[in-house]
């Protein structure tokens, strides 16, 4: 029963990826919507599995699964927003600071 | 429950789908790969949960790895197109496939992203809208 409304739980968090997915505007916040999912959606999917499963093998392998997901799916993530930065697929607006305009070397806006 | 947990990832890959086919950059193709690779191993998870059998784990060990492996590799292909144009076109096409000559005939190319975005929305293929409308309220 726990292990069946944590893995509703994570169910419900894909599912709000999901959304977020289809209705926020630019890429970068495509992005937060979906690595909340791909850290906490799949921790809690794959902890409810393993709760419910009664091989302790089955359990350990469910386990590394999880860990091995929340380990490398940050800094995939980190890697894909920090390309979609430097390829300039972010609106720019006026009245917002861009502090890696600088830093990384791209141009300022030009009006 | 195991049901219920099932279909609300398919609504979810369903919206996932919908932002593959018709995602603006190739940033959001790459999330939408990402967001069905993590609703096959959460359908994976529950059924494995479901049946009692352990046969499928492994699928979901080398899923879990090569799944963000491949979003970082997709992340060096990005960034290394980004890097082959010049500095003052490369916020033209480089992530949205088209040509980039009518995207620098226009106002101010940055914005095409968001722009287009809702315009694509309203088109009749009706898997996200349907995925956006059934837990709307």
């Amino acid at each position: 029963m726990i292990g069946q409304l944590l893995a509703l739980a994570g169910a419900i968090l894909v599912l709000l990826a999901s959304i977020g997915m289809l209705r926020f505007s630019d890429p970068l916040a495509r992005m937060h919507a979906l690595a909340k999912a791909s850290t906490l959606g799949v921790l809690l999917l794959l902890g409810g599995a393993a709760v419910n499963l009664e091989d302790v093998n089955d359990m350990t392998t469910v386990v590394l699964a999880a860990l091995l997901q929340v380990i490398a799916s940050p800094p995939a993530s980190n890697m894909v927003s920090r390309a979609t930065y430097l390829a300039g697929a972010m609106p720019r607006r006026d009245d917002v600071l861009d502090e890696g305009i600088e830093p990384l070397g791209l141009e300022q806006p030009s009006d | 429950m195991n049901a219920a947990t099932q279909v609300i990832l398919v609504v979810a890959a369903m919206g996932f789908v919908y932002r593959l086919l018709s995602g603006p950059t190739l940033t959001d193709r790459v999330n939408a790969i990402g967001g069905l690779i993590i609703a096959g191993m959460g359908a994976i998870a529950t059924n494995a949960a479901h049946t009692g059998t352990g046969a499928f784990l492994p699928v979901l060990v080398a899923v879990a790895l090569v799944g963000p492996i491949s979003n970082g590799m997709t992340a060096r292909y990005i960034e290394s197109r980004a890097e082959d144009q010049p500095a003052e076109s490369h916020d033209a096409g480089v992530l949205t496939e088209g040509e980039p000559g009518e995207k620098a005939g226009a106002d101010d190319p940055r914005d095409e992203g968001p722009v287009t975005d809702p315009s694509g929305r309203v088109g009749d293929r009706g898997e996200g809208d349907d995925a956006a409308t059934e837990a709307g309220p």
